[in-house]
Parts: structure tokens; sequence; C-alpha cells
């Protein structure tokens, strides 16, 4: 046997030895995380790998505000659209649709995005040949990019986790159950971390064919005054619903009181942005920011500069337009067909609800049943289109009464059966396209999905020189999404200057700003002559409900609504009505033109934050469940 | 500590340097074992001649004759004197006259396929002789892990299957292993020529890694399933299964799954000998899919859109319903059978087999050429100048040749290459299939013949809908064709020196082995031009064609080119043997050394390119005293390149006891009813490298994608600046390691007298070190899965063999043969959360390929119900839908009530049973097939009537409506609470389409699996003819199948919208001369 041990020896001897190349096939320099931070053009790329996981703003499947509230509707047959599913009452937790805590279901893995964002600070400083200003705007846009995750997640889910430090790869089980922080702590902590990085971000973009779309300073205020306004505002400011929410030892998750210095802190943080908006050049859109060839009379100029709003690029009010999700697909749902087709160019899906289409004011400014002159109670009667109306309804032509004597922002926002629709290649003033939607036209049904089921588009996001090729071709001018206007700050300010004063001249002020642009008379002018209740603005409440109106009209289709209603515990009110529009199977307008029920949404307490997925809650047993969830 | 010659990875040439080093430095080690051996250093002598010289001097004349095993005469043997070139041959009644032959010389008998015989003269005048056939050593001979063992003294468990039994009427050798082979599960789900490859596993589903299936040797040379496949059975001269510690221990940390080991034939000495055989079979799927009439399609899919939501838009207006019952216009409004618009009721396939084989004293050789045609069920259109249905050529070419270089030399050189042909439709049978089953039967035809406008149209005017965006199966398969060539070619060598002259029973040998194997595939195709019919309002033509997508239709064809995979690998094996017996003891030991490496040219990054490795040394000792008792140690010490340094090699031993009760003395008396009775246990180590997944090179290296498209954004003006981003696939972890099997094996061999063999196992598998997913919370951020050797599995079960021969008569012959494998697998410890309030959740204790889900209790009957039932957390439900079961009875049915359903998915038992029989030229036989213990599930996704469900994509389709749905559905006028579908919609409800009980059926079925019946011309035509053997034969499989399940072949499971399984209907005829 000693032989057999001798020889045994002999053999694994000889093998250890070549053994230590023959299976050591990796070779030196195979890539690894640290090799992103050797230098400045692969710490760059890591750089834009933290910017990768915003969520996608401009694309109507995944940007749950296009579908998902009760702002557009959808046909019911696209089954697998995220946004629908929760507009109609599914959410849930087994696996909850825009799930952007594990980054399912159309969300984006956000957590995730935060720990890359931690990876890069903490390794930023490793890179050989950065310049040292370079790398502190570099960590400064990382910061606020840590700050937006941790946002986007709190505004969905309110209290969560705070992921300052990563865990680490493989932390123990123990370390890994994580509990949520409290809402305070969450916001305080998004705030702090935006004015860190503030300091070092640029006022505005300088090389602009390279770096536009990055975060400047004027974006992280404007950040900043949302989070501060959201954390002011009802359903997170001592909300009596979520009282009881506390962490298994008892520490409560939510704010138990009211505190209205959280709106003096909004107002303030509004302020802010607005100055610096102001001072790095922003202001509202007019008609001198337009470079037109052509002269148009002053209907169709103000349509233009309204649709130029939002669809214009790098816009002069557009304070965040981001590259992330460009307004590309959206546009190819938001359009009707504009001529008879066998080849359908659009998908033309994208349908405003009739209570948006109610909601724009008159063209006195005041609500449609408030104007003493709107015959409002007849708005489901047919009215025939006058020659005054020719630049708004195809002259000669039916519609329903609504659709008439509506502001400015009524025609440049919205299509609808027999509107007129200048541009896009009818650039001519007197020969506009004309929608015609009645059952059988060319603008309607084409197939049983491809159609508008209310009978209204949102041509406030079509971009004006998208061309329709006499064919079968769209061809789409794609934008960067508006995260932020300066329009919206405004009416940020506005708004919480009236939580903070009640109505002042400031506060009319900011609100006549926007509606100024808009064609549209003051707020105590307006109402004074035309509305029911003339004394409405001069009370806080009556202020309060006309700011409210205001946004969401001036900021309809941007993706606003669907998170004001809920910062506002509004959803509950709108919400649990039916979805509503034209019944567009019918030709005859007298059929046409009945209101017809969409959809019956219902909305409870608990649909205000999303819910965790319950898989998290198993495997962390710290993890507390949101209220009914 | 690197040595300067250390290369890493960059120099092959200085590798395969090192390992030619290392094939000297073997052979070199075995001389200096032998020569340092004092022990057997005196047994060199003791060879000596006898014989008298007297007897050496005189010459005799010998006569007599020669008769085979069953004492007919054998003409045509050689009969040489030993030590001269002198001989004769035998005539045809086998006897022979041979003159002037030394009395005290010796006759050599040899004849192909026979047992050479020498038999000494010692002065007799008449020696008559009985041949023996030589495939009886090879009965006796148990193929073993890198050689083979006296098949009484193996103890290890390895089931041995005669390649006869292989030969099925396929060109797939994978799909004959159910039910043949005890030990084996395997179940095939698809049908499709090219595609239909059966899943098999050694004694079931053993570890929840992503290799459960074994090893697969060739010739001693690890090819893949792919390859099997196509293995010719007339080429295999043994086929064997090899299952517990002893026998795959030495494959160190690759067999732990279990290895199926495969020799080819060898030529044997003797005259050529030829074989040929051809088939022509006609295959048609096992059982159609049954589809609604158009007719019923249209008006359940209108109410699957009022049921759902009453003011919803209809997609067929009630005109169109009429019309299209009238039947007055087919253009306008048609109903198109899809499923025989595309597919053929069958398709005949050729198969063709050579082979020659024969040698002499130096050389032997064995030469094999096969050609099999496999064609599919498609239809092809006339117009085309193309095929587009399936038409696969294989193609295998083989040469075995042995050289007895010198008496104690030998070589023998392995030649075999592979060529597969494929002209094909560009989706492949199942894709062309699954669009069958997505596409609306009314909204247009296949094609249109043309209108006035197109009279002069070239191309085809294929129907088409909306914006020619809906699937049209019949234009896709049509269109084009897809051509793929795949190429294997395999070289082998191998040297084997008999240094018995150092000390007897000493062997050693050394063999190398490169194969290359390159796939390729193009496209060829047209982009279809799509027309949609409607009414011509001048009333001049019946309808008029409108185009629909005039500017992406081209009437020529565009080439795409495919994947490409090339890899090519290396093995080198040497050994050492040496086996013995002295007196009443028996003595075996064996090492060999196996290096290999594969490396792909067509990896996707980096870590994937550098070349898989393995290395190896593995040991077999034995010992066995009086042929009663049989000890056995192996080992195998493996290196994989896969894991860090101080995981890199693990020991894997395995021990095994035998004792055959039989021999011993006081078993005489019963050794008549008892001819055999052996029981035999082992246990051991076997290793699992193959965890993870094929892309998880080295576990101990992060992988990083440098340049993820997918991680950027885009910057600029015109949004058009955008670097890619980088994104981890792996987090870096040095302690993975392989997973370990400890596996032990009790067994039983009883042959009952002499007519009946049975082999038993009772086995128990214990796998430890599984690599699974550890809990990880989305809240963490983690980009990739974190993995650790946590996982535990136990797998036990039996499985048992037994065959039964008889003579009834000389003429009438039968044999049975049945085999039964059971494996109930386990998990045993999974890194899970705490599950003690939902202990239901938990995976401990339930089967490997368990599936959880939730108990359907039935449908609902009305909302009111709804109402009063635990909320279901799927997305929206009603009266109709299904209703689950709570059970943790918190009034909410949602992920923590999902339980353990049925059976696990991997069938757990799988058993055949066949009978054979001859009586004179006829010969019969029948084999039955089945398995059981096995679940699968309906999809209720990809089944949904109406439904859309490429989702997103740019192409709209239509879920065909099954029959049995249509007749078994709940409507708010049949509110049928256990009705089959619930209520109809024309989307997914999510609520329905739940892993449940409501779709889940059970997998069982016994099926018919083959018949044969053969004739064979009598010998007294044929051997005028010098022809040895000529039979004709029909057989068929997949014949008849037993199962409740009636939808589609209950073996396709949860595939059941695929390529259908075939039943083959096949005649041939087999030549020998």
């Amino acid at each position: 046997m000693k032989v057999f041990k001798y020889l045994t020896g002999l053999w694994m001897l000889a093998m250890a030895a070549s053994s230590c190349n023959y299976l050591d096939v990796v070779p030196d320099n195979v890539a690894t995380i640290d090799n992103a931070f050797s230098d400045r053009y692969t710490a760059e790329k890591y750089l834009y790998t933290c910017y990768s996981y915003l969520p996608d703003f401009g694309h109507a499947w995944r940007n749950v505000t296009f579908l998902g509230g009760d702002e557009c509707w959808f046909p019911e047959r696209l089954s697998y659209n995220p946004g629908q599913r929760i507009a109609r009452g599914e959410q849930n937790i087994t696996n909850p649709y825009f799930d952007f805590w594990s980054g399912r279901q159309n969300g984006k893995p956000l957590f995730v995005g935060i720990r890359t964002c931690n990876i890069f600070l903490e390794n930023i400083d490793k890179v050989r040949d950065l310049p040292e200003f370079e790398k502190a705007r570099w960590k400064a846009e990382v910061n606020f990019l840590k700050a937006y995750y941790h946002w986007y997640l709190i505004r969905m889910y309110g209290p969560i986790p705070i992921q300052d430090k990563s865990l680490p790869v493989y932390a123990t089980t123990e370390q890994i159950k994580v509990n949520r922080d409290p809402l305070d702590s969450c916001i305080n902590y998004v705030v702090h971390t935006i004015d860190k990085a503030i300091p070092d971000l640029p006022m505005e973009i300088e090389m602009e064919s390279t770096e536009l779309g990055r975060i400047t300073r004027p974006i992280a205020a404007a950040i900043k005054a949302r989070v501060l306004i959201t954390a002011a505002s009802p359903l997170f400011n001592g909300n009596p619903d979520y009282s009881g929410i506390t962490l298994k030892d008892g520490t409560p998750l939510f704010p138990q009181e009211y505190d209205p210095h959280k709106w003096e802190l909004a107002a303030q943080a509004a302020k802010e942005a607005i100055d610096m908006a102001e001072q790095a050049g922003f202001h509202l859109l007019k008609k001198e920011d337009l470079i037109n060839p052509k002269p148009h009379n002053d209907s169709v100029m103000q349509k233009l500069v309204l649709r130029s709003r939002v669809t214009q690029r790098w816009n002069a009010e557009k304070i965040w337009a981001s590259t992330s999700g460009i307004a590309h697909y959206v546009q190819y749902e938001a359009t009707p067909r504009f001529y008879p087709c066998t080849y359908n160019p659009v998908a033309s899906r994208l349908a405003p609800t009739l209570r948006v289409v109610e909601q724009y004011y008159t063209r006195n400014g005041v609500p449609i049943d408030e104007d003493v002159d709107y015959d409002y109670a007849n708005r489901y009667n047919l009215r025939t289109a006058g020659p005054d109306d020719r630049y708004y309804i195809a002259e000669g032509e039916q519609t329903a009464i609504l659709n008439f004597d509506r502001e400015p922002r009524f025609y440049a926002d919205l299509a609808f059966d027999r509107s007129v629709w200048h541009f896009n290649g009818n650039e001519d003033d007197n020969d506009p396209w004309v929608i015609k939607n009645r059952r059988g036209e060319y603008s309607s049904i084409f197939e049983v999905s491809q159609y508008s089921m209310t009978g209204y588009w949102p041509k406030k996001i079509v971009h004006i020189e998208n061309e329709i090729r006499n064919g079968s071709w769209y061809y789409i001018t794609d934008y960067a999404w508006p995260v932020v206007r300066l329009a919206d700050l405004y009416l940020y300010y506005a708004e919480a200057l009236n939580e903070v004063n009640g109505p002042t001249a400031e506060v009319y002020d900011y609100i006549n700003r926007v509606r100024e642009r808009a064609g549209l008379e003051g707020v105590l002018e307006s109402w004074a002559a035309h509305s029911r209740y003339p004394d409405k603005p001069k009370s806080k409440s009556g202020l309060r409900e006309i700011i409210h109106r205001e946004r969401l009209i001036e900021m309809s289709f941007e993706g606003d609504r669907f998170w004001d209603l809920r910062r506002w515990k509004e959803a509950q009110k709108y919400l649990n009505d039916p979805i509503q529009g034209w019944d567009v199977e019918k030709f005859d307008p007298l059929e046409y033109y009945r209101v017809k029920p969409i959809y019956f949404q219902s909305f409870t307490v608990r649909d205000y934050l999303w819910p965790i997925p319950e898989n998290e809650i198993v495997l962390n047993p710290n993890m507390v469940q949101n209220p009914g969830w | 500590m690197k040595k300067t010659y250390c290369y890493r990875g960059s120099k092959p040439l200085g590798e395969r340097f090192l390992s030619r080093i290392w094939l000297l430095a073997v052979w070199v080690v075995a001389l200096l074992w032998v020569g340092a051996s004092p022990l057997y250093g005196g047994e060199r002598s003791s060879v000596k001649k006898k014989g008298s010289a007297a007897l050496q001097q005189q010459t005799i004349k010998v006569t007599g004759n020669v008769v085979d095993e069953k004492g007919n005469p054998l003409p045509g043997v050689t009969i040489i004197i030993k030590g001269t070139t002198r001989g004769v041959i035998t005539d045809i009644d086998g006897s022979y006259s041979i003159e002037r032959v030394p009395a005290g010389g010796t006759l050599v008998f040899s004849f192909v396929g026979m047992e050479t015989q020498e038999v000494p003269v010692n002065g007799m005048r008449v020696i008559n002789v009985q041949m023996k056939p030589k495939a009886e050593e090879l009965k006796d001979v148990t193929v073993v892990a890198f050689s083979k063992q006296k098949k009484e003294s193996v103890i290890a468990s390895i089931t041995t299957v005669k390649p006869a039994e292989l030969k099925t009427p396929s060109s797939n050798l994978t799909t004959a292993l159910a039910g043949r082979i005890s030990g084996i599960i395997s179940y095939q789900r698809s049908g499709e020529p090219g595609q239909d490859n059966a899943q098999f596993f050694v004694r079931g589903v053993t570890t929840f890694g992503y290799k459960k299936d074994p090893l697969i040797l060739v010739d001693g040379v690890e090819l893949s399933a792919g390859d099997l496949a196509r293995l010719q059975p007339d080429d295999i001269a043994s086929f064997s299964i090899m299952k517990d510690a002893t026998a795959t221990a030495l494959y160190g940390a690759r067999g732990a799954n279990g290895v199926i080991y495969i020799t080819t034939k060898e030529g044997r000495e003797g005259k050529a000998r030829v074989n040929v055989r051809y088939e022509t079979s006609v295959s048609q799927p096992t059982k159609e899919i049954e589809l609604a009439d158009p007719i019923t399609y249209m008006e359940m899919h209108n109410e699957a859109v009022k049921t759902r939501n009453p003011l919803g838009l209809l997609p067929y207006s009630l005109e169109k319903v009429e019309k299209t019952k009238e039947g007055v216009d087919p253009i306008l409004y048609p109903t198109v059978d899809w499923y025989h618009q595309l597919f053929k009721k069958s398709a005949v396939n050729q198969r063709f087999n050579l082979n020659v084989s024969g040698g002499g004293r130096v050389a032997r050789y064995y030469l094999a050429a096969t050609m099999n045609h496999d064609n599919g069920i498609l239809n092809v259109d006339k117009r085309n100048n193309f095929n587009n249905n399936i038409d696969l050529f294989r193609y295998n070419l083989r040469a075995n040749i042995n050289l007895n270089l010198t008496k104690t030399t030998q070589a023998k050189f392995i030649f075999n290459t592979t060529f597969d042909d494929y002209t094909g439709p560009i989706d492949g049978g199942s894709a062309t299939f699954r669009k069958v089953m997505r596409t609306n039967p009314v909204y247009f035809l296949p094609f249109y013949e043309p209108d006035e406008a197109n009279q002069y149209t070239k191309h085809i005017l294929f129907g088409n809908y909306g914006n020619g965006d809906y699937y049209n199966p019949y234009a896709d398969m049509v269109k084009g064709y897809k051509d793929y060539s795949m190429n294997r070619v395999l070289a082998q060598f191998e040297l084997a020196q008999d240094l018995s002259f150092i000390t007897e029973g000493l062997r050693i040998r050394a063999m190398g082995n490169g194969n290359r194997y390159s796939y390729f595939d193009v496209t060829r195709s047209y982009n279809p031009f799509y027309y949609k019919a409607v009414e011509d309002t001048t009333g001049k033509q019946p309808y008029v064609l409108i185009p629909l997508n005039i500017e992406q239709g081209t009437e020529y064809l565009d080439y795409h080119p495919g994947t490409q995979n090339i890899n090519s690998s290396f093995y080198l094996e040497t050994a050492v043997n040496y086996d013995r017996t002295f007196g009443d003891h028996t003595v075996s030991g064996m090492l060999v050394y196996t290096m290999r490496e594969l490396k792909n040219a067509t990896a996707e990054n980096l870590q994937l390119s550098l070349p898989h490795r393995n290395l190896g040394i593995s040991g077999r000792f034995t010992y066995a005293y009086h042929d009663r008792y049989f000890t056995e140690f192996n080992f195998g010490y493996n290196g994989s390149e896969r894991f860090s340094e101080k995981e890199r090699f693990g020991f894997f031993p395995s021990i095994g006891l035998g004792w055959i009760v039989s021999n011993e003395d006081f078993f005489a008396s019963m050794k008549k009813t008892f001819s055999l009775l052996k029981i035999k246990f082992t246990y051991g180590l076997v290793g699992n490298d193959a965890i993870g997944s094929p892309n998880d090179r080295f576990f101990y290296l992060s992988q990083v994608n440098m340049n993820d498209n997918n991680r950027t954004i885009p910057f600029g003006t015109r949004y058009d600046y955008r670097k890619p981003g980088v994104s981890i696939t792996r987090y870096a972890n040095d302690k993975i390691t392989w997973e370990t099997s400890y596996k032990s094996n009790l067994g039983l061999e009883i042959g009952l007298w002499d007519k009946l063999n049975i082999q038993a196992d009772l086995f128990r598998d214990y796998r430890t070190n599984i690599l699974m997913d550890r809990i990880q919370l989305a809240s963490m951020g983690l980009e990739a899965r974190v993995r650790a050797n946590v996982g535990e599995a136990l797998t036990k079960g039996v499985d048992i063999s037994a065959d039964y021969s008889v003579f009834v008569t000389k003429q009438f012959w039968i044999q049975g043969r049945a085999n039964f494998t059971y494996s109930h697998g386990v998990i045993i410890k999974a890194e899970e959360p705490d599950y003690s309030e939902t202990p239901w959740l938990s995976r401990v204790d339930q089967p490997i390929t368990q599936r959880w889900g939730y108990i359907a209790e039935r449908l609902f009957v009305d909302q009111t119900e709804v109402d009063n039932s635990p909320e279901q957390t799927f997305g929206e439900y009603t009266g109709g839908d299904i209703k689950y079961h709570d059970i943790n009875g918190d009034d909410r049915i949602s992920g923590l009530d999902r339980v353990p359903l049925g059976w696990p998915t991997s069938p757990e038992i799988v058993y055949g049973f066949g009978i054979s029989t001859g009586y004179k030229n006829f010969d019969f036989s029948l084999f039955f097939q089945g398995l059981g213990h096995e679940s699968f599930w309906i999809s209720p996704y990809y089944t949904a009537p109406f439904v859309d469900i490429d989702g997103t994509s740019a192409i709209t389709s239509n879920n065909q409506l099954l029959k049995v749905y249509a007749d078994s559905y709940w409507s708010e006028e049949n509110r049928d609470v256990y009705a089959l579908w619930p209520r109809l919609a024309d989307r997914i409800i999510w609520n329905n389409v739940q892993t449940s009980t409501h779709f889940m059926r059970n997998g069982a079925f016994l099926r018919l699996k083959e018949a044969e019946i053969g004739y064979s011309l009598p010998e007294r035509i044929i051997s005028k003819a010098r022809i040895k053997q000529v039979r004709f034969y029909f057989n068929g499989t997949n014949l008849l199948t037993f199962s409740k399940f009636k939808l589609w072949d209950v073996e396709m499971g949860g595939n059941g919208l695929a390529y259908p399984i075939q039943r083959v209907l096949n005649g041939g005829i087999q030549v020998s001369f």
C-alpha cells in the first residue's frame, strides 16, 4: 500500500503544479466595478448610469400619471396597460402595478438607482483625472438624483427606509430587516440632500449640445419646492387617516398633527425656486419666443403659444425638461386621424375624459357652472358653428354647446369632433385640418383598440411640427418632457402663500401671470364680472379652490393632476364618479352627443398610497404595510 | 507565486506543450511504479511453453465439423494452423479437412462475430468445434467509468441496455429512453423535427441548480444532449446509465447527476460484414387540438366584450355575423381553418443506415454512414420557388479503427462527424403552430385571388386586417425560409499498452479527443404584401383589395444573417490499469488523469469567452475474494475553473461492498432456482460544478457590463448624446463551491431459473451546497441576485428492472422485460423567510419541482357572492371568475394563500414494459411506456380566447377558441360554476390566470409506445445469394395513449400549444451480408 500512497502523492503533486495555470483561465484586468472609476471617461458612464433610473416621464405607458387617474382613458381591451389597471381599481399587493419599489410592472427599480448613486459617491474620489470643479458638480448631480429617487418613492409609498448608505451586498439576514423611516425624517432627508447639492450645481447648462437635460440649480430648487409643498399638503400633513400607522415598536410613521409651518417652508422654497429660475432666464413662454415664418391671426397665434409651452423643445419656461422618456410615443397616442386612410398612422387612443373637458374655463375665465353667461344646463345640446368660431370649430358644423365659448387653453389643449386643428401640415389659418369623429368618419374608430373612447384628444402634447404624410407614416418631432415648468412654480407659490396668509395681492399676482398668458383676465376681475360667486377669490378657501382649478387646467396632461389630487386628499372626491365621454359609436350627431358613462371608478382611502409588494413584507417582518393594503 | 512559464489563459501553445509533458510524465510514472514494485517482480519468469517435442515433429490430417451455438453447421469458418499461414475454410455443411497438421500443434478457428477458438491437436484426427458468438463477451462485461469490469464483480449501480432496444423509428435517440432503462426519468414535450429532444434525468431531478441532467459520455468524451440525440442505435455497442456514487465518483465534480455512457461498435476479425437498413415512415400528430368553429368564435367574442362591459364596442357587427353564418360571401366574410391551411395531415421521413465491419489480425474496422431525412407537416405555397416546410437532412459518418501495433500495443482511432442541413420555416415549427393559435379565423383570408387592379401583380396578395399588423401565419410561413447547417467533427486517438511483460495484468493507455462544433443559420424572406378585401361600391367586381403596407412589402427576398455558434473542445485522458487474480484473490487498481477544455468562439462577453476547463485525477481499487466478496474504493479529485482558488479542487471518494450469495457453498442446493443472488451496497460523494447558470463563469469575480446600453440616458439639444452605462450582473463571491451529492445505493440482483433476471436498487441522494438565491429585499437595491451554497435536497427512490426469456420450442421464443423507476426528491433546506405563520409556503419537505398556487373552489355565481367573499388581489373579477380558497383566513386571497399543488412538474414515476416473441421467421413485439406522479397546467394565459397576448409588441393577435372552452364556459345564461372556462373576456383577467387547481391536470399516462412486426426471409432462400439476413419489419410509435386528458397529447404537459408529438408508422428493411 505504501506504493499506492507514494504514487498518489506523486500524481497529486504533479497535478497541483500544473493546475496553477491550467485552471486559472481568467486573465488579469477583467472588468470589475473598480474599473468604472479608473478615469474620467468611465466615471462619466457611471454618472449616466445614475441618471438612467429617472422615470420615463414622457411615456404614456411607463408614467402612471397618463392613464392611472381620471384624466385620460384607454380602450379596455389593452389589459396589459398597468396605468389603466390602477385607474380601474385593480392595484394589488401580490404584483403591484408601477412597482417602483422592486422595479416591476412598468416601475423602475429605484432602490437600485439609489444604490448606484451611493456607489458613485463612495468611489468618485478615486478617479485620478477628474478636475475638482467637475467632481463637485457630478457629486451634486448624483446627490440630487439620490434625493429625487427617495422622493419619488416617498410620494408613492409614504415613509420608506432611507438608504443614505447602502447595505453591504453580503449583509446578514438580520441586517437586511430594515425599518421604514418616519415621513418627516424622509422629507427632511430629501430636502437636506437637495440643499447639499444645490451650491455645486450649475445655474444653466453651458455645453448645450451634449449636456442639456442634466440637473441644474433651478431644477433642484424646483423639486425641493415640490417636495415641501407635498409635505405641507393634507395627505401628509397631519392626515387623521394615518394616525395609527406605526412601526412594530410603536413609533408613528406619519406626522400626527397638522403643522401650518410646513406651508411657510413650502412657500419659501417655491419663492426661492422662482427667483432662481428667473435669475437663470426662465420666463413664461410668449409669442416672441416662437420662431414662426408665417403670420397668423391672434386666435391661431395664441393656440400656437399655448401648445408650444409644453411641446417646444427646451423652451423658456421648462425648468426641468427631462430627457428620460422623451415624448415620442405619447404623441402617437394623442393624435387623431386627420383624413381618410386605409393604414392607421396613429394610435389615437389617449382620450381626455369629459370631466377634464368640463373643467376648463369659459372664455370669461371662470368655471362653466359659475359663468352667468354660459348656458350650462344645455351644454350637451347641439349648436352650429358660425364664422366667429372658425378658428376653433369648423364653420357650419354641429357640435355640443360644451365645446363653444371656452377659454383659449381649451382649444389649444383639446381636439374633438368638428374642431379645427392648425399646423401639423396645414399652416394656413383658414385651411386647418377638421376632426371628424362620428362613426365611420376618418377620425373615428379604426379598430376595436384604436380610437378615442371619449371623443377628445390631448392636442396640448402634440408637437406642432409633427407631420402626417399622406400615406402611412407619422413623423414625430419629439421633445423632452416638462417635469417642472415656471407656471407650475407660480401656482405652487400662490397655493402655499394662500395657505400661509390667505388672499393677498401677491397670491393674485402669481395666478394672474398664468391666466394672462392664457388670454384670461385676472382672478378678481373675472369672478367679479362673470361668476355667480363674485366673492369667491376673496376668501382663503374660495381662493384655494380657484388655485387648485387653475392648476388642474394649466398643468393638464403633464402628469400633475394624478399627484395633486392625492396630495390635496381630493382623489376620493373625483375618482368615485363615472368616467364619461360622448357616444362615439354613433353617427347621428343627436346620438353622438349623448353623454355615455365609460367606467365607474372607485377610489378608497388605501389608494392614496401604493401597496408595498407583499413579498417584501414576507421577507422582512419589520416592513409595515401601508394602511388598507 | 507565478512561474515564468505559467501562462494565464492567453497562450494555448504553451499549454499544449504542458499537456504533452504531462502525457509523458504519466507514462514515466507508470513505468516507475512497475519497476519499483518488488512484489510483482518475481512473476516475470513464470511463463513457460509447454508441450512435448515428440508430438511436434509428427504431422497428421485432421477433419471435423464446425457448428454454431444452436448446433447448425457453420460454413466459412477459417481454420489456421497456429504459427503458420496455412489454413482452410469450412464448406457449406460446416465440415473441413486439413492436411499435414503437426500432431502437437494448435488449430485456430475463427469466424466473424464468433469467439476465436484455439484447439490443441494433441494427436486427435477428428476435431469438432462449436463456435460461440462473440456478443457473449459483451454480455459478461460491464462498462464502468474509464474501463470495463466483469459483470459479476460490478457493485456499482449501472444499468445497461441492449442497443437494439433503442431502435425506434425516430431520428432522435433521446425519445427512446423513457421506460426502457430503469433509473431514467424522461419525457418529451415537443414533436418538431430538430427540436424534439426528450428531457431526461438519472434518478429524477435531484437538485434545483441549473444542471439537472446527466453527464453524457460517448467513447469517454463528454458530448451534449443534442449529440446524443443524433447517435445511431446501429452504431452503439453498449449503452449504460451510471447511477450511484461508485459508478460516478470518478467523474468527480461532474458526475452528481448521473452519467450516460455509450461506447460505439468496433470491427471484429473476419470478412467484411455489411448491414443495410432502410426505413420510410409516416408521421402525424398524435392528437390535433380541436378549435371551435368560426361562427361560434364570433358569437362568443362578442359575448366576451358584452359580458364584461355592456357598453363595450363589439368586434363584429351583427351584419358580419349573419353574413358569415349564411356563408354567401366567403371572401368578404371569410372563415378560415388556419390549422389545416398551414399543416398537412402527415409527413414522410426516411432513414438509411449502412455499416461495414470486419478486419484481420492487425486491423479491424467499423464504418458506418447514416442519412436521415425528416420532413415537417407544413404546407408549401406552389407560387414560391422555395420550400418553406421543415426539411432536415442529417448525415452521420463514423469510422472506428482498431490496430494491433504490436502484440501488446493497441491503437484505436475514432472519427465521427455529423452534419445537419435544415431548411424550414423562419419561425420554426413550434412558433408557426403558436401563431396559428393566435390568429383570428374571421378577419381575413390567408391570401386573395387578384382583383381587377391586381391582375398583373406578381406577388401573393396576402390577407390582413387593421394596419396589416395582425398575424397572418400563412404569410409568415411562406414568406421565406431559414437554412441552418450544423456540423460536429470528432477525432479520437487511443493508445493502449499491455505491460504484462513487466507484470501481468498491467496496462496503460492514453486517449486524446478533439472536437469541433459549428452552427450557423441564415434567413431569406420577402416582406409580404397585405391586402384587405372590401366591398366594391361600384358593384363591378365581387370585391376590391386595399393595400395595407404597400411601402413595406417587397417582392424580392432579403437576407438576414442569424446566429452562429462555434466551439471546440479538447480532452485528454491517461490511465494505468492493473488487474490480476492470485488464487482466490482478485485485485485491480486504476488511476486516471483527465483534462478537458472547451472554447467558445461566439461568446457574449469576455468571461464567457474564456475557456472552460476541468482537471482531475481519479482512481479505482477493487478487491474480490473467491468470486463472492467484493470491495471497491473509488475517488475523484477534481478541479473546476469556475471557483476561487481555495475552493477549486474537491475530493470525492466512494466505497462499495458486494456479496454474491449464490456463489457460497451453502447456497449450492438452491442454485437451480436462484441462479444468481447478489447484494451490493455503495456509498460516496459526487460533485456538480455546473451550478448557478451557464452564464456564471467565475463566481469569485463580479460580472460588470461596462457598456450597458439599457443603463443610459440621452442628453443634449437633440437628445443624441449618450454614453453606455455600467451594470452589474453578478457580485463576486469567493466562497461559492460545488454542489455535493452523498449517494448511497443498496442493490439486489436475482436470477431465477436462468430465465428471469431482476435488478433492484434502493437509492438515496443527499444533495448539499446547492447554490440558491439568498433572501434579498428589493429595498436593498441590489442589481443581481446574491447567492450562496445553502440549499439541501434529498432524493430517495427505487429502480427495478426485470427481464425474462424462454424458448418454448426451438422455433418459438418469448422475451419479456419491464422496468420501473420511482424517484421522490424533496428540498431539505432552502433559504427562506420565517414561514412559521404560513407553513404551507415553505419549500422545505416539498418536491424539488413542486409548484405553488391557489386552490380554486369553483367559479363565482355572481357579483353578490364576490362582495361577500374574501377579496382576491389579482385585479378585476366578478361573477363567473375563479373563486379561490382563503387558506390563512385573513379574508383576502393573496400570495400568502398559495399552497403546494398536485404532483411535481417532473414525473416521479416512469415505467415501461414490453414483450417480444418470435415464431419461425416472424417476430413481434409490443412496448408500453408510462409515467406518473406528474402535474401540469393548461396555460390559461396562452389559451385565453380572443385575447391579444402579444401585448405591447407591434403585432396584434387574437387567441383561438379551443373547442373544449366553447363547450364549457360560464355565461350569464348558463351560470355553470364548475365550467372549464370562466366568464369570457376579450382581455386577460389576471384573477383567472393565476396558477391554481382550476387548470391543473394529472400528467400520468400509459401509452403503447411501440409495436413491431418483422419477418425474416428463410435462410434457404437467401443463403444462395450469400446474404445472411433479410428482415422486413413494420412498426409504429405512440400508437395508443391512455390518459384522462384529451385536449392534446398529455406528454406535452403545459406546452400543448406547440408542435405536436408525432405518431410514426414505419416500414423498414434490413439486410446483412
